[in-house]
């Protein structure tokens, strides 16, 4: 069982990100724990000392709770894995890597739409959670059927770390999957050429592939500008790339993986 | 619904009446084909057989002939006079005489105005209380009318209902629908519906931003959008841009499809997509703009 922490607030990308779950949840068996964290309106220190903070507190999190519990009711049909939601209060990155290091998750899911400004998604790979998921994570930008993937390599990825956790996560799914090779030409227009897997420097992810028996239907070599190699991978219910150490970067594939509507799985 | 065409006598308004008449026979909307031209004829020279040389009174044959021909089926066409009434007509005051009369189950009309163009529609439009004004304008970099280059704009900006500015032979791939605000009637919903089956195109509904934050209300509005075109088998994308981006954003969703912008009378469209910057978007825009009231 893939264990799935998802986090959640009331709004509609929880509500995709809880239905893309719910899909995957038919394909593998998963289980998933949503978490809900208040965040105090006023940063910094909290509001009074002893029985007055906890009564505060206690109430913030009523108040989460109430509003998850509204979601999680609505969503539950499309999602039986659903679990009870986790509603805590404080820092959310802070309690979300909390709760991941403390929980045996095979991946972190979120919800969060596409932006037409690629600077939010870039923003979203560097901040302190992205960075500091003991896992993979899915960012869920729009609902889209589960039924082909896609992993984009490039020069000097770490392609065995992508294909690793990729079948360690969709491995019992069996989903269709693409693989491109991005190379960074200066192309006008996109430009895609079928390639031979045996021709990518994959290495050892090969075999992985192979073990597997999830080896590709396609391998493509695909060059151009990175908004319309986003825009080409929308029909993917998946975009994979291995890109948390190039968040601080000027790497294309972020602004490919920014610009492509589909959910990304990123590691 | 009903619909009111402007047209001329040039190609993009015979684009036009195509693109309505494959609308119609969607929607079953009334339509009127409104035929414009700015120089007023010398009524004293006219008898209403010489009118009929006029070029726009001309033009308006054709197109009614053009429309009609989406409609050859006299069983199912709602356009098909089948409804022979008696009804008292006022010939002249206190003088009533009773007519033949035969109607369809849709009402299609042809009429010809003439006068400056722009204010000839809006005219129209209010007098006949029109859901949605359809106007063509020409292909290439700007949107424009022969006979007053402005005019498709000056309709946008003073229509009291929805404008679809149709781009000639621009064949939109997708359909970009911006939110700012929880007020989007049904009746848009259902155009843009109409619009996607027609196209056969992709949906984008776009949620605008604030300071990287989206209204509680518009993210709510966009999760009922998403559920009534989900449950219409119609797949829509969802996405948000800060309106700081919009000035980048609406030339480049243009370039792709047809843009659709939700003004309601709350929408901060009308606040931050000002009347200047929508008659830029329909001056320059590369394809179809639709405005939705």
């Amino acid at each position: 069982m893939i264990n799935i922490l998802v986090s959640v607030k009331p709004d509609l990308a929880s509500s995709i990100a809880i239905r893309y779950a719910g899909q995957l949840g038919k394909l593998m068996e998963i289980g998933l724990q949503p978490i809900h964290v208040k965040e105090p309106e006023q940063k910094g220190n909290l509001f009074g000392t002893g029985w007055v903070r906890h009564t505060w507190e206690h109430v913030l999190t009523e108040k989460g709770e109430e509003e998850i519990n509204q979601l999680i009711r609505a969503e539950k049909p499309n999602c039986p894995a659903l679990a009870a939601p986790r509603v805590v209060l404080g820092d959310r990155e802070e309690e979300i890597l909390r709760e991941l290091q403390a929980g045996a998750y095979d991946l972190f899911m979120e919800g969060a739409l596409a932006s037409f400004n690629v600077n939010d998604f870039r923003n979203l790979v560097r901040s302190k959670l992205y960075q500091g998921v003991p896992c993979p994570i899915v960012v869920v930008k729009n609902l889209v059927p589960v039924e082909k993937t896609s992993l984009l390599l490039y020069e000097g990825m770490d392609a065995h770390r992508l294909i690793e956790e990729y079948v360690r996560v969709f491995k019992e799914a069996k989903l269709a999957l693409d693989l491109f090779y991005y190379t960074p030409e200066n192309l006008d227009t996109i430009h895609i050429t079928e390639s031979d897997l045996s021709e990518l420097p994959l290495d050892s992810a090969k075999q992985l592939l192979e073990e597997a028996q999830l080896l590709p239907r396609s391998t493509q070599r695909i060059a151009g500008p990175p908004q319309q190699i986003g825009e080409y991978l929308a029909d993917y219910a998946l975009v994979g790339a291995a890109i948390r150490d190039e968040a601080g970067k000027k790497n294309p594939i972020l602004t490919v993986l920014a610009r492509t509507p589909s959910p990304v799985f990123i590691c | 619904m009903r619909i009111l065409v402007a047209l001329d006598t040039n190609p993009y308004s015979t684009y036009v009446v195509h693109e309505v008449a494959k609308l119609a026979m969607n929607t079953w909307a009334d339509v009127t084909l409104l035929g414009v031209d700015s120089k007023r004829p010398d009524i004293s020279n006219h008898t209403a057989g010489s009118l009929r040389n006029i070029p726009i009174v001309k033009k308006m044959v054709k197109f009614r002939k053009e429309f009609l021909s989406y409609f050859t089926d006299k069983d199912t066409s709602p356009y098909e006079k089948r409804q022979q009434a008696y009804e008292l007509v006022e010939l002249d005051k206190g003088l009533w005489e009773e007519f033949s009369v035969c109607r369809s189950r849709k009402e299609f009309r042809v009429r010809v105005r003439f006068g400056p163009p722009a204010k000839q529609v809006l005219a129209e439009a209010e007098e006949e209380q029109s859901d949605l004004i359809v106007v063509g304008c020409s292909k290439g970099d700007r949107c424009a009318w022969e006979q007053d280059r402005n005019a498709p704009e000056k309709i946008v900006k003073g229509a009291p209902c929805s404008v679809l500015v149709v781009k000639e032979e621009k064949k939109p791939n997708k359909i970009v629908c911006c939110l700012d605000h929880d007020s989007v009637s049904q009746e848009s919903l259902e155009l843009i519906n109409q619009m996607v089956t027609l196209h056969q195109t992709e949906l984008a509904i776009v949620g605008l931003t604030e300071s990287d934050r989206l209204k509680e209300e518009v993210d709510q509005k966009m999760k009922q959008i998403l559920q009534y075109y989900t449950d219409q088998k119609i797949k829509a994308w969802v996405s948000v841009v800060d309106v700081s981006l919009l000035d980048q954003f609406i030339p480049d969703a243009a370039e792709k499809g047809l843009i659709a912008l939700w003004m309601g009378p709350r929408s901060i469209l009308g606040k931050f997509f000002s009347q200047d910057r929508v008659g830029r978007l329909i001056r320059t825009a590369q394809s179809s703009v639709l405005i939705l009231r």
